[in-house]
């Protein structure tokens, strides 16, 4: 995974930087190119996410550490991922929209409630004991995953103001270089993958920590 | 480069391998703490 994500990651750069070009929606900037690792960055932010509720939706059924793990291993990922997603977005929305943010816009704000709904999530699995608490997070993880589809879905629900659908909307030529965003989405896959084994055996070396020294940090 | 997309990329590199290297050094710390309990 950590050769994947090297290759790939060195790739999707030299192909962002050297390759793709910087006009879209009509705009010649610079700044475009972030739309390729924003794109990325959602896509394993959902990814991570929906770890998180298979994770937690397999721990209330079999009641296994492992899926407890798992869920909160992605849960932190797909918060930090969901991070870096708001923080290029605004970045390249200065770009294309001349704003970091616009409120009126549904994706921006379906989003923002994705974040915070993980952001809860992070702070209830923190406050809870991992021994007898697993099950107050895995039932937030089942529930706060509702926000991810609809976030997703927003701009087909609801009349988009400036994120508008690009997949299956020939209206829309974003002029996004398909290959480049493809080897971006799968350097990204792998670092999210990488960072979830090691954010797991983090877990099980701190879980057995626990049992030698019954139940103490 | 464009400060935007410069202060894009930086963000993205510090908080990645910034992670990457928390993860690895808490990796690190348990483990050692795990030998030693044994």
């Amino acid at each position: 995974m950590k050769w994947g994500t090297l290759l790939f990651g060195t790739l999707s750069f030299v192909l962002v930087f050297g390759y793709a070009s910087k006009t879209m929606y009509g705009i010649e900037h610079g700044g475009n190119l972030l739309a390729y690792w924003h794109i990325a960055l959602a896509w394993v932010a959902s990814a991570a996410l929906g770890t998180t509720f298979v994770g937690s939706v397999l721990f209330l059924r079999y009641r296994g550490r492992f899926w407890s793990r798992l869920a909160h291993s992605a849960g932190e990922l797909g918060f930090l991922f969901a991070t870096l997603t708001l923080l290029l977005g605004s970045a390249w929305g200065k770009v294309i929209w001349n704003s970091w943010w616009e409120w009126t816009d549904v994706r921006l704000v379906t989003f923002l409630i994705v974040w915070f709904i993980y952001a809860g999530y992070l702070v209830v699995s923190s406050a809870t004991d991992p021994n007898t608490g697993d099950r107050y997070t895995a039932v937030y993880g089942v529930v706060g995953f509702v926000t991810v589809p609809i976030s997703y879905a927003s701009t087909r629900l609801w009349t988009p103001t400036f994120h508008e659908t690009t997949i299956g909307n020939p209206q829309v030529s974003a002029n996004i270089d398909p290959t480049t965003l493809l080897v971006t989405v799968v350097a990204a896959t792998f670092l999210y993958i990488y960072l979830l084994g090691v954010r797991i055996q983090v877990h099980e070396v701190e879980d057995r920590i626990r049992g030698l020294t019954g139940g103490r940090r | 480069m464009e400060p935007l997309l410069l202060f894009g990329y930086t963000a993205l590199f510090v908080a990645l391998f910034g992670y990457a290297a928390y993860l690895q050094r808490k990796l690190g710390r348990v483990e050692r703490r795990l030998n030693d309990l044994r």
